[in-house]
């Protein structure tokens, strides 16, 4: 997750692990979600729709969001 | 987090469809648009309040037709600093103000 490590609005970088919440642990609010999870999808080359984006609140969800999608690389 | 009420789902699906919309613009106007898109999102976020849903309506629907005037494939580039979107000359000169 290295992405986030460079994503300046993470107030504390030191909370940053697997299981961060990004609200609760790295400060973000809900357009910073957003942001990561479209940075997320750019990086990963997938679409994710906005059902599914909208429940990816921590490191962890997104991990499993990935790793769940076939064609993500 | 508490879940999200129906209106914020919609703002946040906004910013998404404005993010996106991004992506296809050229590759050096792009940073242009996001910034702006940005700016714009968190300025009304300061200056809207949060139970005013009336406002957060029309906002919506606002920012709906700004999104649906800029994703225009004429509509090249955008004013870093003043967010005035700058019109592509080959299809006419558009002018395009947002208030």
């Amino acid at each position: 997750m290295d992405l986030l490590k460079n994503f300046d609005k993470v107030q504390d970088p030191s909370k940053l692990s697997a299981t961060s919440h990004f609200t609760n642990d790295l400060g973000l609010d809900s357009l910073d979600t957003v942001e990561v999870v479209m940075a997320i999808e750019e990086e990963f080359s997938i679409e994710i729709p906005d059902k599914e984006a909208d429940a990816i609140h921590s490191v962890n969800q997104a991990i499993e969001y990935i790793m769940s999608q076939p064609d993500a690389h | 987090m508490p879940p999200l009420t129906g209106l914020q789902r919609e703002v946040l699906s906004l910013y998404r469809r404005c993010l996106r919309a991004c992506r296809l613009k050229p590759p050096t106007t792009r940073p242009n648009f996001e910034s702006f898109t940005r700016r714009e999102f968190a300025r009304n976020l300061k200056a809207v309040d949060k139970k005013d849903f009336g406002t957060i309506e029309f906002m919506l629907r606002k920012g709906n037709r700004q999104l649906g005037v800029y994703e225009q494939r004429g509509v090249r580039d955008i004013a870093g600093g003043g967010g005035r979107a700058i019109p592509d000359d080959k299809h006419g000169s558009r002018r395009l103000s947002p208030r």
